[in-house]
């Protein structure tokens, strides 16, 4: 038998090695160029003054204004109250705690529209508590308020769920070193389990924010698209898309250009890990 | 002297342990899951007991009949876990004032600063802990747990972080250290060379329970367990070395 030589066998392994490399170049490919195609459509096809005259649309300004409002006080109310839940959580184990963290978690995948009818049923006016709202003088749907809402169910979980991943991925002898150093429940949260989880936290809120932004389905359910007080940008977009679809698009490349903005920076800031904070 | 008397269950680990831990060094050694870190976690008030008592000198930090059980913020012992749990995002001496209270604000930075001339590291004050070396790391984190000027020491396997070049080094300067301290400290290993280095008394936990407590020639006199026998059997015998030779070294 002949021997076989080291140029053979290298010979036999190069097609193995190009047929694996083509092919997960052709897969990544693939989806890579499907998912930049559109967000390159939405860029290419509008130009300059189209996209000036689009982004002057009457429904612009109030929408971008309400958004901005909305969303900020939505991750204010987010980080506020799910930072000690996702503390609390993250510190409990038992079955108890996995329910409790199923249920913060579902509306990350509920359809939200599903979403909009929960809300309504528990804070319309026919609702769970919508007699008692009524009672004290409160109709939340179709304000601004219930924008608020909406915003707040649908984006807690992204933050909740990076909050409890970060404080989890503490290391337990840091807290118990603490404790030992005489610092009382609250210091340790606040001297080192809240710095230490700091850059997980601030990613999830950047993820909340953006989530809230980007809400649709529940806004419109709970609470309408009427222009200056509940009709948000992307609610704006959909309204635009049907009269001026040219507006629609500059509407669009605007929250484009905000989500990547902050994702971008977010990559940067959380992709480091800590060694590079040295 | 820390007085313990406890009954523990984690996990599959039924901890039951009679110990006293008088001023100077006590070594508890013993096979991996024998117990031990659950043992310095139930003085600590980090694992609660099930049954028992633990009292540092006169004072009761857990007893199960009375109902009292002091919080881990009060007991005032001084702890440095296993990897030492610097906080990465303090410098060093940030990290070492963390525990200081009652005092200015110059007051506890002299301190601190005191400790750490006092232990020569006072060259890292200002230097972020994920830039130090294992050794370093070990000496802030025991500047840190003795800044609370603390009732006891307890050390969770001081050296199993460490390279074995810096092992040597920061066995010789525990040694001094903790002789020099002089109150009951516990120091948790696995190691005989840690013993053989630190001194002092050694007490042998196996399964949860003690199973020897003696020097470390008594242990090799009369082993009470096949691990035990073992265990000392791995430690070469050498003559102790003179003072001096390891003062060179700190």
């Amino acid at each position: 038998m002949a021997e076989v030589t080291s140029e053979q066998q290298g010979q036999r392994k190069l097609p193995k090695g190009l047929a694996w490399k083509a092919g997960t170049a052709g897969a990544a490919g693939t989806l890579l160029l499907f998912m930049l195609l559109p967000i390159f459509a939405l860029v290419a096809t509008l130009s300059w003054a189209q996209f000036r005259a689009g982004i002057t649309h009457p429904s612009v300004m109030p929408a971008l204004r309400l958004s901005m409002t909305t969303t900020v006080i939505s991750l204010a109310i987010v980080v506020a109250l799910g930072t000690p839940l996702a503390w609390l959580i993250s510190r409990r184990e038992g079955r108890v705690i996995r329910f409790i963290e199923t249920v913060v978690r579902l509306p990350a995948v509920l359809p939200p529209a599903v979403a909009g009818v929960a809300l309504l049923l528990a804070f319309g006016r026919k609702g769970l508590l919508g007699g008692w709202l009524e009672h004290i003088g409160l109709s939340i749907p179709f304000t601004t308020t219930a924008v608020v809402m909406a915003e707040v169910f649908v984006s807690a979980p992204y933050f909740l769920q990076a909050a409890i991943s970060a404080f989890r991925s503490i290391d337990e002898s840091q807290l118990t070193v603490a404790q030992t150093l005489g610092a009382s429940p609250a210091r340790v949260f606040f001297r080192v389990a809240l710095p230490l989880a700091g850059p997980g936290i601030i990613a999830g809120a950047a993820m909340s924010w953006a989530r809230a932004l980007g809400e649709f389905g529940a806004t419109l359910m709970f609470a309408g698209n009427l222009q200056g007080r509940t009709q948000t940008l992307t609610l704006a977009v959909y309204s635009t898309f049907q009269s001026d679809m040219r507006a629609a698009q500059a509407l669009s490349l605007v929250l484009v250009a905000v989500a990547f903005t902050l994702l971008y920076a977010l990559t940067l800031t959380t992709g480091r890990g800590p060694e590079a904070r040295r | 002297m820390i007085a313990i008397d406890v009954k523990a269950e984690v996990g599959a680990l039924k901890l039951r342990v009679q110990l006293s831990a008088y001023d100077g060094t006590t070594i508890v050694v013993g096979p991996n899951g024998a117990g031990k870190s659950t043992l310095l976690k139930s003085v600590l008030g980090v694992v609660k007991p099930s049954a028992g008592n633990v009292s540092l000198g006169k004072r009761a930090l857990y007893c199960s009949e009375q109902r009292i059980n002091v919080a881990t913020e009060d007991r005032r012992l001084g702890y440095v876990p296993q990897c030492y749990a610097l906080f990465p995002h303090m410098t060093v001496l940030d990290n070492v004032a963390f525990g200081v209270r009652g005092r200015s604000k110059q007051e506890r930075h002299e301190h601190v600063m005191e400790l750490l001339a006092d232990l020569g590291i006072d060259h890292l004050a200002k230097r972020k802990t994920l830039r130090l070396s294992g050794g370093e790391s070990q000496r802030v984190a025991l500047a840190r747990a003795l800044a609370i000027k603390p009732h006891a020491l307890l050390l969770d396997e001081p050296m199993a972080a460490l390279d074995a070049g810096a092992r040597r080094k920061v066995r010789r300067f525990l040694g001094v250290r903790l002789r020099a301290i002089g109150i009951p400290t516990i120091v948790v290993s696995h190691d005989i060379d840690d013993v053989e280095a630190l001194g002092g008394r050694v007490a042998v936990l196996e399964a949860g329970r003690i199973v020897q407590v003696g020097s470390l020639e008594e242990l090799r006199r009369k082993p009470a367990t096949e691990f035990v026998r073992e265990f000392v059997a791995a430690a070469p015998v050498e003559p102790p070395r003179a003072v001096n030779e390891i003062q060179a070294w700190v």
